[in-house]
């Protein structure tokens, strides 16, 4: 007779097994890990800054200067360019052509022209009324357009007191005191997060799902070819089983997503272990997602119905971070929140333990509440088998 | 292959597909996904600068604001509700205006305008949001201006915004759920349960299924991407071409399916096979929304070849005689593809002889 044989071997044998089963499978390696290259050239292939400028030909080249001054003090934070063009045809066809000129070392095109005339200054004086021009590309959204004629009128505000001999200042029909004009939270003009690092969660998210519809499509084949049944017959018992499958859908998700996450350079300047203990979090809710689909599907078809079902609510908050501001209490009471909401926070901004423990604590408590849904579904499938 | 038997499986296809959760996919999915796209996903890429305003007077500026083109107003009860707002991003500025203000600016006394922007709004927003502030108070202030301003488009004006170039790719997604998801699925699983080697053994041979199931699924790509541009208002008026093209995508699409799911020995292989395949279809979209990549990488995409004609036939108003070349070369690649699931057709159908 030979020796009981002890529960840990039980599960490494059952997770060898599995793991060696997908390696064998040659085909599913090369695509997986095609998968992840195309994701990590698709992420480096983005735009790597925000464009936080506009871009502003002025004819005469002279009034460029007055314009820029007008426009704030330190062009450089102002949000507007200017260059200065020599002719009104030569602005003119820079715009229809999508011309792009050098504005402050920089290449840029310009998509907005305006045109002084040419007795801008004396009409001032005299109080005529002159007309400037401003030339728009198709893709000027409106409130540029507008706040381009505000800044023109402003400007002729300006130089009629100017010409008056008076302060241009005091053309304003308002006052912003400094301290009235206050930035609220971390300036980031200038130094905004780009979209594609914003992107990071995202991915490594899909890959979560990916992941975890792969592992439910694989219990569903154990149960429907009936080898999970053949299982519970050996040595082995159902809590060795669930443990088993529940240890390779972590290491499957988990190995992909801090790959896909190397790739992307996600954990240079970042919180490398709260990004790890994020993804951690991400691989056992994906696993325990995977558990609960799995076990509820009749067949594979039906698996990935019930997949989806949970997976799209749970892709919201990776979508909600790209848009700008706080999320809502909607977006907040997803489990995949805290889970995401820290990747951000890790790769994005100087992040501690205090930053995160809110959501990462909330995400953990979801993905126990899951882990314990799905391994009950998954043993009573297992018990009725 | 007998027609006789490709419509008898057709018909059983049809007749079944209700209780089959791939129907439920194909219908849905483009549905939810449209919704998705037109409600919370359109403004991302458009976001427009917003304003909240706190108005402790009665300004004319909180009734004028809100006509402004271009900006988002949002009108907040106090000014720590705005500071909040604004501090978090929910609004990249926020003005506060006091009790005699108007009166203030249209006595020329210069007012204090209390302004307040988010440190994460872009620096083009606080510009504009700033100078719109300012153009606000012009108009309670009420003088003529010293200058007129006349607006001219030039140049790029057929450029589309973000938010419509993102509906072709809401088309092919139904096309390829229709026309890739619905046929491999319908074909590996009735494989899987072993009702594909029950039918072989019945008068139906495996050109039959495989034109069954193709037909299936391309009457429901087609029918998908029609609904799905249907929803999005852009069928456009040139019918005819657009009939062509969706025509011409579906059949390139239910090829794929065809392929992949002749390919698959299982449901594993399948899976693995559809998560690839949505990177290497969805391609030509990439290019679409960010127009910096190099535009000819898109070309290597067998999807461009129908996905740029659908574009300019929904979008541009594009006809025929515009986009014809390249539904021909589109054209050429399902036909190459055909010897193509002929043999993997053979193989799976050996393969199934044997098991």
């Amino acid at each position: 007779m030979s020796s009981p044989v002890s529960r840990l071997s039980i599960i490494t044998s059952i997770v060898k097994k599995d793991l060696v089963e997908w390696t064998r499978d040659q085909f599913w390696m090369a695509v997986s890990a095609l998968i992840l290259v195309m994701f990590a050239i698709m992420f480096w292939l983005m735009p790597d800054s925000v464009d936080e400028t506009m871009s502003v030909g002025v004819y005469p080249a002279a009034l460029g200067e007055v314009f820029a001054q007008a426009v704030a003090a330190d062009q450089d934070a102002s949000g507007v360019l200017v260059a200065g063009f020599d002719s009104r045809e030569e602005l003119i066809t820079a715009i229809e052509e999508g011309r792009r000129v050098v504005v402050q070392g920089e290449e840029q095109k310009i998509k907005i022209g305006l045109a002084f005339p040419a007795d801008f200054a004396s009409s001032a004086f005299s109080g005529e009324l002159s007309t400037v021009r401003v030339y728009v590309d198709g893709t000027v959204p409106g409130d540029v357009t507008n706040a381009m004629a505000a800044m023109v009128r402003e400007l002729a505000y300006a130089a009629r007191v100017l010409a008056l001999g008076g302060n241009p200042e005091a053309a304003f029909p308002v006052t912003f005191p400094e301290e009235n004009i206050m930035i609220l939270g971390e300036d980031r003009a200038g130094s905004q997060i780009p979209f594609r690092d914003q992107m990071r969660p995202m991915i490594a998210f899909m890959m979560l799902i990916m992941e975890s519809l792969a592992l439910a499509a694989l219990i569903a084949v154990e149960i429907h070819a009936k080898t999970l049944t053949a299982l519970i017959v050996t040595p082995a018992r159902t809590a060795d089983v669930l443990w088993a499958k529940s240890i390779t859908g972590i290491l499957l998700a988990l190995s992909q997503v801090l790959l896909i996450l190397a790739l992307t350079n996600s954990f240079a300047n970042s919180n490398v272990l709260v990004l790890i203990l994020a993804t951690v979090i991400g691989a056992v809710m994906a696993t325990a997602l995977g558990m609960l689909t799995g076990a509820a599907g009749k067949d594979f078809m039906g698996t990935l119905f019930y997949g989806m079902l949970f997976l799209i609510p749970f892709f919201i908050p990776a979508f909600a971070v790209l848009f700008p501001g706080s999320a809502s209490w909607v977006v907040k009471v997803i489990p995949s929140w805290g889970m995401i909401d820290t990747m951000v926070n890790a790769t994005t901004h100087d992040t501690n333990w205090r930053d995160v423990a809110l959501p990462l604590g909330y995400s953990s408590a979801w993905c126990a509440i899951l882990f314990a849904a799905g391994w009950l579904q998954l043993e009573r499938k297992l018990q009725t088998l | 292959m007998t027609l006789r038997c490709v419509f008898a499986v057709l018909r059983k296809d049809v007749a079944m597909s209700p209780r089959s959760s791939v129907f439920f996919f194909v219908l849905a999915l483009p549905v939810v996904m449209t919704l998705l796209f037109q409600l919370v996903f359109g403004s991302l890429f458009e976001s427009k600068p917003r304003l909240g305003v706190v108005d402790r007077g009665k300004s004319q500026i909180s009734s004028a604001v809100h006509e402004m083109d271009g900006i988002e107003v949002t009108v907040l009860d106090d000014a720590e509700t705005l500071m909040s707002r604004v501090e978090s991003h929910d609004l990249d500025a926020g003005i506060i205006l006091e009790p005699g203000f108007d009166d203030a600016v249209m006595n020329g006394s210069q007012p204090e305008l209390g302004f307040y922007i988010s440190g994460q709004s872009l620096a083009s927003d606080r510009i504009i949001l700033m100078v719109t502030a300012v153009d606000l108070a012009r108009g309670v202030e009420g003088n003529a201006s010293p200058v007129e301003v006349v607006v001219t488009t030039i140049g790029n004006t057929e450029q589309l915004p973000i938010a419509d170039r993102l509906i072709p790719m809401l088309v092919l997604y139904a096309i390829i759920i229709g026309g890739v998801f619905a046929t491999a699925f319908n074909i590996v699983q009735e494989r899987e349960s072993r009702t594909l080697t029950a039918l072989l053994v019945s008068p139906v041979q495996m050109t039959d299924v495989l034109s069954a199931k193709g037909l299936f699924g391309f009457l429901l790509a087609l029918v998908m991407a029609f609904v799905t541009l249907g929803l999005n208002g852009v069928l456009g008026a040139n019918y005819a071409a657009l009939l062509v093209t969706l025509i011409v995508a579906a059949l390139m699409s239910v090829e794929l399916g065809l392929i992949f799911a002749t390919a698959s020995k299982d449901i594993k292989t399948l899976y693995t096979l559809v998560k690839t395949l949505n990177i290497i279809l969805f391609g030509p979209v990439f290019f679409y929304l960010f127009p910096s990549w190099p535009q000819w990488i898109a070309k290597l995409f067998p999807s461009y070849w129908f996905f740029d004609p659908m574009f300019e036939i929904s979008l541009k108003g594009a006809g025929l005689a515009d986009v014809w070349h390249d539904l021909l070369i589109a054209y050429i690649i399902c036909v190459a593809a055909l010897p193509v699931i002929g043999l993997l057709g053979r193989r799976m159908e050996r393969s199934l002889a044997f098991s």
